[in-house]
């Protein structure tokens, strides 16, 4: 093994260090001027300055990199720690295996775009622009999506179709997009840059259509479509311009067969189809959240109590003059019965539908009941319009819809004046929250949280993705107005754009192994993953190197240590730990993601800590074994200190969590044992908080 | 409890055709002009944001009727702090001058104006007053100051404060809802 040791233009000399007869040590004045070269099939140890500069200088390496300029040299420790790091070090590498670089190929550069709404759009538009073949696939047999159902668009009330048309305009220019109407994926296999998908479709029933019209006159089939009329046969005015057959409520009489002038077929087809693509754009968007689970509101139960949907639909078609109106807000939402969050555009849809009502009837009373009314950004400019536009606003969610005397009681508590009051309407409109339509993540393994792919919402998630070659775009994210959907679709052609732009992606990535002789298949792991990286194939548990970000929670979850990180593993962290620790000594295991930085912090900002505390890089919180702790004990330490990040920060997902968990136990275990209470720490330390740190370290040292 | 069945939804349109009442409909309820309200230390049933919000809502006679809508001591803080720009104290003014004109001005305030009328001033100059100021070697002054009157005139307050029929009228409007 090579230990390359930078010495950093002389301040740090160690002549007589002794790594051993199978090492060489190989010195260097300036590291960062002058890179030696490591070769991905060895293993070194690299001790010179911060892991976060070392890292950036050397990707890709099978190393352990030993701080000497920001734990020696900055805090003024003395020389024999640094050679006991760098011997700590060494031991650590002796039992780890060496990772090759994994390489996926993208092989088939050509996407495909699941939804043919704003954001599916949006991206096959892009990506076509860019000579991408892109397969467009929609569920329905129209375009649009659910611009397409809505009569205007927030916050300038444009009507949908002028938003929709030039964007499918600009669209259909290109030649390189096929596209699937009635078509749902079935399954999906393989890898970035090579799935296959079976696609299933269902057929349109219109085969030749001259667009007359006459078949709709005929049909004696009325469907109300969420608040519109239409017949079984009908046409939605985007693309294609062709007729279909809603074989759900088709009563196959015949009668448009009769008058058309083309050619229909009225039996259901189902067609099954296999393509190839290299990555996958999910823009299935999203749907309203059923309002009839909330009982109180009375959906369903009191006719005429409508969704925004109906209601928007009724006023555009004029069927419903209202002279009394009460839109009622966040059904459904920020709720911990229905959905927990705010699902940030209904409030918008509710100003568009109060705006939309006087805008055709100016007489009409308008009241809006919400518990908060969420403009954000530019978007109070139009809550301003409204509101001088006349709607009155009550603070409070209402109580419950009743009927008394024909018409509609919504009973509420208005918070500017803090009295009780009943509001007598004729039509009552509930303004529901969003979920989005995840019927194909499943298929497509994209993890959940909650309601949403798990990416949407923590931004301190840095390089966590979903499994590389499937994107989500616009609401399938999270519910987007259609200007942040355009954003969204435009960053996820981006990234496919970009994954297209290489021929293969080599990296080195730290994934868990199971050692299938060790594994009695007791399923912990799986359970522990954040990412769902772990599942049971024939019987074996098998890791998804896709998914797995190298956390290493599973290798110490594992009660027969059949699990290991690459990497790291534990029995390098014990070698590491027994070599480094001796009597009176404070052992750190610090988070590299956090804690770490904050050592590094300490030593630019000149925080002195005792020369006693050694500290070791690990990759989560979550990743320490209670046994590393009883083997720090045995070898004499003071006391333990395991820095990680804040709840709701973690890297990956909840490891301080379970960090925290197996704190506690082993607290209790320890005191069993005739330890102090205090004697293992864990600490939460952020990036920069270099005092704190130093601060406990100093406490526990006393 | 709000009766919103007695609500005038064209109240809230009637104060802002008047002059100072334009921005009413910008109000969200922020509550800065009642937090900031000198009069609201000493009486806390004086509430700005409340006579808004009623407005708002068109309870008419509950506004109207409310002797608390005069405590208004017209300092403007709640207008220089109102983050919609609102004039919070023009906007109580115009809704004081549509109360006077409905006849729910207070008798207190009516007895002052008849006063300033009649004199010119709120108090009253006498013999003694006058014998007083002889003998403290100040000069006389006018019992009655004429001009003051003459503006009350031109502004045509008086009319307003006295005009009994619209009270009447009124009063005969809930009535009939009433039953």
């Amino acid at each position: 093994m090579r230990v390359l040791l930078c010495t950093c233009d002389r301040a740090i000399k160690l002549p007589d260090l002794d790594v051993g007869p199978d090492n060489t040590i190989e010195q260097y004045d300036n590291m960062c001027k002058k890179k030696p070269d490591i070769t991905h099939d060895e293993k070194v140890v690299i001790a010179g300055c911060s892991p976060n500069l070392m890292e950036t200088l050397f990707p890709n390496v099978n190393a352990e990199f030993v701080n000497l300029y920001e734990h020696i040299i900055l805090v003024g420790h003395p020389v024999y720690k640094a050679k006991d790091l760098i011997l700590a070090a060494i031991e650590k590498m002796k039992v780890i295996t060496p990772v090759k670089p994994k390489v996926f190929t993208i092989d088939n550069k050509s996407a495909l775009v699941i939804g043919g709404g704003v954001a599916g759009i949006e991206v096959a538009s892009q990506l076509a622009q860019n000579s991408i073949n892109v397969h467009l696939i929609e569920k329905t047999p129209f375009l649009g999506g659910m611009v397409a159902k809505l009569d205007r668009l927030y916050p300038e009330g444009t009507p949908y179709s002028h938003t929709l048309m030039p964007h499918i305009g600009t669209m259909l220019k290109n030649k390189n997009i096929e596209y699937s109407f009635n078509t749902e994926i079935k399954d999906i296999k393989g890898k970035v840059g090579n799935y296959k998908i079976m696609l299933q479709t269902r057929s349109r029933g219109v085969i030749d259509c001259s667009h007359c019209g006459k078949c709709i006159d005929v049909c004696p089939v009325n469907v109300d479509d969420e608040g519109k009329k239409r017949k079984a046969i009908f046409y939605v005015p985007t693309y294609p311009e062709t007729y279909a057959i809603d074989f759900k409520t088709c009563t196959k009489c015949g009668e448009c067969i009769k008058v058309c002038l083309g050619k229909i077929e009225l039996e259901e087809k189902i067609t099954e189809k296999e393509i190839r693509a290299g990555a996958v754009v999910v823009a299935t968007g999203l749907n309203w959240y059923d309002v009839s689970k909330v009982e109180e509101y009375g959906y369903h139960r009191l006719p005429g109590v409508m969704g925004t949907l109906e209601f928007e639909r009724a006023i555009a078609s004029g069927t419903l003059k209202p002279k009394k109106v009460v839109i009622i807000y966040c059904v459904g939402s920020r709720d911990s019965k229905h959905l927990p969050y705010c699902s940030k555009i209904c409030c918008f849809l509710g100003l568009k539908e109060a705006k939309l009502v006087l805008d055709r009837y100016p007489n009409t009373q308008v009241y809006i009941a919400a518990m908060d009314m969420r403009s954000f950004g530019t978007f109070e400019y139009f809550y301003n319009t409204v509101r001088e536009k006349g709607v009155t606003f009550i603070k409070g969610k209402p109580s419950e819809v009743i009927k008394r005397d024909g018409k509609f009681v919504v009973r509420t508590e208005d918070l500017y004046t803090n009295e009780l009051l009943e509001i007598e309407a004729d039509t009552v409109v509930l303004s529901a929250g969003f979920v989005a339509d995840n019927a194909t993540f499943d298929k497509l393994g994209i993890k959940l949280n909650g309601d949403f792919p798990v990416i949407y919402g923590n931004a301190s998630l840095g390089n966590i993705e979903l499994p590389r070659g499937i994107f989500t775009a616009g609401s399938a994210t999270f519910p987007a107005g259609v200007a942040d959907t355009l954003v969204d679709a435009r960053k996820a052609a981006f990234s496919v754009l970009s994954l297209f732009k290489q021929d293969k992606i080599e990296a080195i990535l730290a994934n868990a192994l199971v050692n299938e002789d060790l594994c009695s298949v007791c399923r912990m792991c799986i359970g522990t993953c954040p990412y769902n990286a772990i599942s049971i194939v024939d019987d074996k548990i098998k890791v998804n190197e896709e998914l797995c970000m190298g956390c290493g929670i599973c290798s110490i979850t594992c009660p027969s240590y059949a699990s290991q990180l690459e990497l790291f593993n534990p029995q390098g962290l014990s070698n590491q730990i027994k070599a480094l620790v001796r009597k009176g000594d404070i052992l750190a295991l610090l988070c590299r993601w956090s804690a770490y930085n904050a050592t590094d912090r300490a030593a630019y900002d000149k925080y002195m800590y005792p020369e006693n505390v050694k500290i070791i890089r690990i990759p989560c919180s979550g990743a320490v074994d209670p046994t590393h702790i009883m083997l720090a004990l045995i070898s004499g330490a003071k006391g333990i200190l395991i820095g990680g990040c804040y709840p709701d920060a973690c890297h990956y997902v909840r490891g301080n969590f379970l960090a925290k968990a197996r704190e506690q136990v082993l607290k209790m275990n320890l005191q069993h044992l005739g330890f102090k209470k205090d004697i293992v720490r864990l600490e939460w330390i952020g990036k920069d908080e270099a005092n704190k740190f130093v601060e406990i370290v100093k406490e526990m040292n006393k | 409890m709000i009766e919103l069945k007695n609500a005038d939804p064209n109240f809230k349109w009637e104060i802002i055709k008047r002059e100072g009442g334009e921005g009413l409909l910008k109000c969200f309820g922020c509550s800065d002009c009642a937090a900031s309200c000198p009069v609201r230390y000493f009486d806390e049933r004086y509430n700005p944001r409340k006579i808004i919000r009623l407005t708002l809502l068109g309870m008419k006679k509950e506004v109207l009727s409310s002797p608390f809508l005069w405590f208004c001591a017209h300092c403007h803080a709640c207008t220089e702090r109102c983050p919609q720009g609102i004039m919070v104290a023009e906007v109580i003014n115009a809704i004081k001058n549509y109360a006077a004109e409905q006849d729910y001005c207070p008798e207190g305030y009516k007895m002052q104006l008849d006063l300033l009328n009649k004199l010119g001033r709120l108090y009253e100059i006498e013999d003694f007053d006058l014998r007083k100021r002889e003998k403290l070697g100040l000069p006389p002054i006018n019992k009655i100051i004429s001009e003051v009157a003459k503006i009350l005139e031109h502004t045509g307050i008086i009319e307003r404060v006295h005009s009994k029929n619209a009270h009447a009228n009124l009063k005969s409007e809930t009535r009939n809802t009433n039953e």
